[in-house]
């Protein structure tokens, strides 16, 4: 029994550098977050060991601030954050004794490589990448691209496992392109230098702060100087060996159209600017460019530029006056679509809350408190249940208790709430089919476009449809400077 | 167990301050500490309730339960053992964290204390933020569904003596015959609490999902088989029931010497298509796979194969099943309540009430289902386990009648490892044993070596001739894993089964 007491100590003390201590209020005790490595042999367990840490801090973050993150704006930053120093020590002493690179199993190459990274061993992470090439035979050109693919995804911090555990954070594109530039040479194969070319080019996102634009420009001009280079024939294999939407004859324009869509928000924001006419043009055109053809070919319905259909709502609340019409002609809108079918869901014992629907009404509050002056619209219909209730519920009961569940979340938005009627298959299947609510139709668009729970509509003063997406944090950002232009020009028209 | 065992389980589930006098038998009305009552249950609740330190939520589920057994073999008692268990799930729900779960067997202070510390770190390590975000409504309180009458006093008082005299009994014909009886005799008894919640509205009602806080049943299996000395007849007899006095040993015994004597010295026969007459035993074993296609009818309609998906409904994009459509012969009806003390069916703290009828007069009528399925789509409020017990209705003809009737067919006492080939079809394969017999121009000829049959019950329920009396069976069931469905079923006639080789075993 002292020799157990002894070792905790002993493992107290060893970790009292890197556990976080206790702060803001305190509800319960807080939850071991030590490892005893010792117990922890293999590096399958040194995966688990670091993957416990990773998430029992995240927990004690949420507690010690109160914030569960993906309900507070997004910013761009967090993906450069370093992992918490509990991590990386935890990763250090577990793999202790894995660290001679010469001798580690070259199985587990995509689990060491990212845990020698989270571990600060990014020598080691490129000697166990090197040792792992070496292995390769010199005209497989195929294993080579392949392993350079996977040493772009780790070190882009893209999980290679599904618990996410192993996510690089930050990307560490610099390492990747270190081993890329040193291997390129290898690869003689054009389509084959292509596909490097293009993980190169896919790492190196000077909007994540994550490398300096000099090297950014340089990346992506090389890229294109690549791609000009290419032959018809080198176009014809490509094709074949990708198999994607981007043909042969227009490879270079399509990539172009690419570029755009990534890194041109702020052209199509110019063109907001302008008018919506140019800024719809501007969208088309990067579509046809990308595609070939327009929009309509494909049957997809791009609602952008299209005027958005009045709202209809057999209940409003959350109106001082009335609330139709919505949208508001002369007025900058947001109408947000949500079901709590989908959201909420049905609610079957006292651990089973759904939350789907939750940061999704945090970035829309968000939103609203930025821009006291934009109409926003939550469009939302009946069941027949809610939670867990069903026996005598009337449309009215629940459209009662989805404007509570909404109000919670202080919104200032018009909620629209519609009954759209059900029928039910003959005895003895029973089940009900509900029918489209007139709103989900109205707002649907060619084969593809529904308005879903979670889709947003950005809506200009004069009714047409500016974006339209899931309304996710990740994007708010993008929002935000839409709708800043969408209300520096309604400010200028009133 | 030893006297000192029991002793200290009592002490376990009284605490250390408690403990009452040791029990030295099993016999007669000394059998109480066998499993624990509903005040025991509730005491550990309180214990555990006490333990907690960081607020929130504490629930306990508990099983208890005692067995005592008795096997032979080649004439002689080979086993003969009481045995008894407790577990305790600690549920704990600290504020804010998850629910954390915790199982253990000790009941002592510093066990359940233990338990119910590592039960709050496992939920304070997790974190429930939605839990109180949005506006919950409160929830509906329901009536109480009362439990089925399935306590047998006949069967938790019977003793060790009582035992071996029945195993006695039932050896001594085989003996007398010149042949090897083997066995078993199986008596039990559990309780089952789930107590203190944090939603106490959900503990009790017909659409609740706790309407029982404490459950307590008891069960008996009795199976014998009788071999002749060269080792070419088999004959085998069996039954369950909750209560001991509707087992007739002797009886058993009887007839499982009876079919071991008609089935020495089989003859071999081609594998092929024939009529079969299957003894109430064999229909049973045939049907297990069967009735377990009727737990979720989530598997059909989310177009998973099963015998009751029908096709994708393009007009509506739903899958349909075969739900309101002729599946089987129309003198086919399976039903189920989970009242009924004939199938004897161990109710969960969670239990539909029923009754329910899953195929009536050969259609199929309802399909088990998720709690979930029901609030979005059905018309209820609750889930449907499937058929935890059933019954298959029947006809009036008696098996002689069906072997007056039989041109040439086989009779079929029971079968074993029968198993699924195909989800869709239900084809399933496995084994004669125990007694079969040829039946030629309606009347019993010779015994027949064994064969395996490679056959679906979904055809044979499809191609009966005759049905007769329903009568239980033995469906040796066992509380805390699970087993055989308890069914009351009747013997049928059926056309073109397949049997596809044969085998050696007898």
């Amino acid at each position: 029994m002292h020799i157990r007491i002894r070792a905790v100590i002993l493992l107290l003390l060893g970790t009292a550098l890197w556990t976080s201590p206790a702060s803001a209020q305190t509800w319960f005790e807080w939850p071991d977050t030590i490892v005893d490595l010792s117990r922890y042999t293999t590096i399958d367990q040194c995966h688990a060991a670091v993957g416990r840490v990773r998430v029992a801090v995240g927990v004690q973050d949420l507690r010690a601030t109160g914030i569960w993150r993906d309900t507070i704006p997004y910013d761009p930053a967090e993906d450069s954050v370093r992992l918490p120093d509990e991590v990386s020590e935890t990763a250090r002493r577990c793999l202790e004794r894995f660290a001679t690179v010469d001798s580690v199993p070259l199985d587990y190459f995509k689990v060491l490589v990212p845990l020698y990274v989270i571990a600060g061993w990014d020598e080691k992470a490129q000697a166990l990448v090197r040792r792992r090439i070496a292995t390769i035979e010199p005209d497989d050109e195929d294993a080579l691209v392949s392993v350079l693919d996977s040493v772009s995804r780790i070190y882009r911090g893209n999980p290679v496992d599904n618990s996410g555990v192993l996510r690089v954070r930050p990307q560490r594109p610099e390492l990747a392109l270190e081993i890329f530039q040193e291997y390129l040479p290898r690869i003689s194969d054009r389509v084959n230098r292509f596909m490097v070319y293009r993980d190169m080019w896919w790492m190196i996102d000077p909007d994540a702060g994550i490398v300096d634009s000099a090297t950014a420009q340089e990346a992506t001009e090389g890229f294109f100087a690549f791609v000009d280079s290419l032959t018809a024939e080198d176009r014809q294999r490509l094709h074949e060996k990708i198999s994607s939407s981007l043909d042969s004859e227009s490879l270079e324009r399509q990539i172009r159209a690419l570029l755009r869509m990534r890194r041109g928000h702020e052209e199509f924001l110019d063109s907001l600017r302008h008018s919506t006419e140019s800024y719809v043009r501007a969208r088309r055109q990067v579509w046809s460019d990308l595609f070939g053809q327009p929009p309509e070919t494909f049957g997809f319905g791009m609602p952008i530029g299209t005027r958005a259909p009045a709202i209809e709502a057999d209940l409003w609340f959350g109106c001082d006056g009335p609330c139709d019409p919505r949208p508001r002609p002369g007025k900058v809108s947001i109408v947000l679509f949500v079901d709590h079918g989908d959201c909420i869901g049905v609610i079957k014992n006292d651990s089973n809350f759904h939350d789907s629907c939750v940061r999704n009404l945090a970035t829309l509050r968000h939103l609203e408190e930025r821009f006291p002056t934009l109409e926003t619209t939550i469009v939302t219909r009946t069941r027949g249940y809610f939670q867990f209730l069903k026996d005598s519920i009337t449309p009215e009961r629940e459209a009662e208790l989805i404007r509570r569940w909404i109000e919670h979340f202080r919104l200032r938005a018009a909620i629209a709430v519609t009954f759209p009627g059900h029928w039910r298959l003959p005895a003895p299947d029973r089940r009900r089919i509900d029918q489209e609510s007139p709103n989900r139709i109205n707002y649907s668009f060619g084969n593809t476009w529904g308005a879903d729970s979670g889709i947003i509509f950005l809506i200009d003063q004069d009714g047409l449809i500016i974006y339209s997406h899931q309304l996710h944090r990740y994007r708010a950002v993008d929002y935000a400077k839409m709708i800043e232009v969408l209300l520096e020009r309604e400010a200028a028209t009133s | 167990m030893s006297t000192g065992e029991q002793t200290r389980v009592a002490e376990q589930v009284h605490g250390d301050d408690n403990a009452p006098a040791p029990n030295p038998s099993w016999s007669g009305a000394q059998v109480e500490n066998r499993i624990l009552s509903s005040e025991e249950c509730q005491a550990i609740l309180e214990r555990a309730k006490s333990f907690a330190k960081l607020g929130g939520d504490t629930a306990v589920l508990i099983n208890s339960w005692w067995q005592g057994e008795l096997r032979w073999a080649r004439n002689r008692i080979s086993l003969s053992s009481d045995r008894r268990d407790v577990g305790v799930m600690v549920i704990r729900t600290v504020p804010g964290g998850i629910q954390g779960r915790v199982s253990t067997n000790q009941l002592d202070d510093a066990s359940l204390e233990s338990a119910v510390r590592a039960a709050e770190r496992q939920s304070s390590r997790g974190w429930n933020p939605s839990r109180g975000v949005g506006y919950f409504p409160p929830i509906p309180h329901y009536g109480r569904f009362e439990n089925a009458a399935i306590w047998s006093d006949a069967t938790y008082g019977l003793d060790t003596e009582s035992r071996a005299e029945i195993a006695r009994s039932m050896i001594e014909p085989a003996e007398a015959a010149g042949f090897y009886s083997a066995g078993y005799l199986e008596v039990r008894a559990g309780a089952t609490a789930y107590l203190g919640t944090a939603f106490k509205e959900l503990q009790s009602g017909e659409h609740a999902f706790w309407e029982n806080p404490y459950v307590r049943w008891t069960q008996a299996h009795c199976s014998t088989t009788v071999r002749d000395a060269r080792g070419t007849g088999s004959g085998w007899a069996g039954l369950s029931n909750y209560d001991w006095t509707r087992i007739d040993g002797d009886a058993l015994a009887r007839r499982a010497v009876e079919k071991c004597r008609a089935s020495r010295n089989p003859v071999a026969l081609e594998p092929g298509r024939y009529t079969v007459i299957l003894e109430p035993q064999a229909v049973a074993d045939l049907m297990e796979i069967f009735v377990a296609t009727f737990a979720f009818r989530e598997i059909p309609e989310e177009g998973i194969a099963s015998p009751w998906l029908l096709a994708f409904d393009d007009a509506i994009e739903l899958w349909r099943s075969k739900l309101g459509l002729k599946v089987v012969d129309e003198r086919i009806t399976f039903t189920h309540d989970p009242a009924d003390p004939e199938l004897g069916i161990v109710m969960r703290p969670l239990e539909w009430p029923g009754p329910v009828t899953w195929i009536e007069r050969g259609v199929l009528t309802k399909l088990g289902h998720r709690f979930e399925t029901d609030v979005k789509q059905l018309e209820g409020n609750h889930a449907l386990r499937g058929a935890t017990g059933y019954r298959m209705s029947g006809g009036k003809t008696s098996i002689d009648e069906m072997i007056r009737t039989t041109r040439r067919g086989l009779l079929v006492t029971r079968f074993s490892n029968v198993r699924s080939l195909d989800s869709a079809s239900l084809l399933s394969t496995g084994l004669t044993r125990d007694g079969l017999w040829l039946i030629e121009n309606g009347e019993i000829t010779k015994a027949v070596k064994n064969f395996r049959f490679t056959e679906s019950p979904l055809a044979v329920l499809n191609q009966i001739e005759q049905l007769g009396e329903p009568v239980p069976v033995f469906r040796p069931t066992r509380h805390e894993t699970g087993g055989l469905t308890p069914a009351i079923v009747p013997p049928l006639k059926a056309r073109d089964f397949s049997f596809t080789s044969l085998i050696d075993a007898v």
